[in-house]
């Protein structure tokens, strides 16, 4: 226990020039599509060849500069779209949500160390569609904060915990959410 | 423009680095969230009492790979999906669970000193699942695979898209389930040789 204790003291004082300074960025994210297919040749309800193909777009991306040291603003992207087609009855469905927000992220500590500690507000705004005008879209903010090990130059890992508003537009009540997470976030910069 | 894409694409192509795939580099990647959701509306009982509730989501998509030789990685994937809900008209804790796992092998084809490389990728895996609020559930195994190019940004974290291929082989006799799905992300190398 102590030897575990006297590690993580080590790692906690220990400094790496992490990419925390004016100029660099901060990247993460990703997008997947996929597209299923499910082929039943005999169904038993009406003994005929059934087919249900479903597909789903997801697409989370966030970027950031650091306008000044240890002090990052950027923007996240989501979209979310599902869709089925059913053979029987030619049965179809299909949902798209799109949300988009700025953030704002503040490191604590100085930019050389190892570990740090950051907090990071942001605004959404989520609809039905993408380009799709919303007579009552979802808004809120989120509040997190959180260690970051910068594993190297470039990778830190994060643990987050943090809280979140968020209120359809013309409805009273709203939804209070308690966030947690664990996450890899990259940092690129001038200085690789 | 088409010149300056060339010119960025041959320097892009040609550039090297020293990217993580030699022999005993780690492949991560982690991504968990938990979310409890307390919620009121406006809609009342018969009594007054405001229709209210709370809602928890956990998701977490796990994966870590070992280089065995250079430029073959070796490792495991897991992912897990959990909602459960409850509220003051409906008592009682309603959920689903959705839990992935299974083994994977990634191979890079061009020499590890690339900015540039390809990769393939073959998986295994189990799949276990509650539906219908908990009321059925259901077990599956298949593999997955795919390839395509890894852009190395920095010596540690390569920007990869890819296009696969998912079979699910536990299917009833006379039913086929198949999948095509693309991918871009960043995937995150570490080990003996960090960046400096």
């Amino acid at each position: 226990m102590k030897r575990a204790l006297l590690l993580l003291s080590i790692f906690a004082t220990t400094s790496a020039f992490a990419q925390i300074s004016k100029g660099n960025i901060l990247a993460g994210g990703g997008a997947t599509f996929t597209s299923s297919r499910h082929e039943i040749d005999n169904y038993a309800l009406t003994n005929l060849p059934v087919t249900a193909t479903e597909s789903s777009l997801t697409v989370s991306l966030n970027g950031g500069y650091f306008l000044v040291d240890k002090l990052a603003v950027g923007l996240r992207l989501g979209v979310d779209r599902v869709a089925e087609d059913i053979s029987i009855n030619s049965y179809s469905y299909e949902n798209t949500t799109s949300q988009w927000g700025p953030f704002v992220r503040y490191y604590f500590l100085h930019k050389s160390k190892t570990v740090n500690l950051f907090a990071d507000a942001s605004y959404f705004s989520e609809r039905d569609g993408i380009f799709k005008k919303d007579v009552s879209p979802l808004k809120g903010y989120n509040l997190v904060a959180g260690p970051a090990f910068f594993l190297n130059r470039a990778v830190a890992l994060e643990l987050t915990l943090g809280y979140s508003h968020s209120k359809y537009k013309n409805r009273e009540n709203g939804n209070n959410t308690f966030l947690s997470g664990v996450g890899l976030q990259v940092h690129l910069g001038k200085g690789k | 423009m088409k010149r300056a894409l060339l010119i960025l694409f041959a320097f892009a192509v040609t550039s090297t680095t020293s990217a993580q795939i030699d022999r005993g580099n780690i492949l991560l990647g982690a991504k968990t969230s938990f979310k409890n959701n307390n919620w009121k509306s406006g809609y009342r009982d018969s009594t007054g009492n405001a229709l209210a509730g709370k809602h928890t989501v956990l998701a977490a998509n796990l994966s870590g790979g070992y280089f065995l030789f250079n430029k073959l990685a070796a490792g495991a994937r897991l992912s897990l999906n959990q909602s459960k809900s409850e509220s003051n008209w409906n008592p009682g804790k309603e959920g689903d669970i959705k839990v992935t796992w299974g083994p994977f092998a990634r191979y890079y084809f061009l020499p590890r000193h690339e900015k540039i490389n390809l990769f393939a990728d073959a998986g295994y895996y189990f799949e276990y699942e509650t539906y219908n609020r908990g009321q059925g559930e259901d077990s599956n195994n298949g593999y997955t695979i795919a390839a395509g190019p890894a852009f190395f940004v920095h010596p540690t974290v390569a920007l990869e898209f890819s296009i696969g291929y998912s079979r699910r082989l536990s299917t009833e006799p006379g039913t086929k389930y198949y999948s095509v799905q693309t991918a871009l992300g960043l995937q995150v190398h570490l080990g003996s040789n960090k960046a400096k």
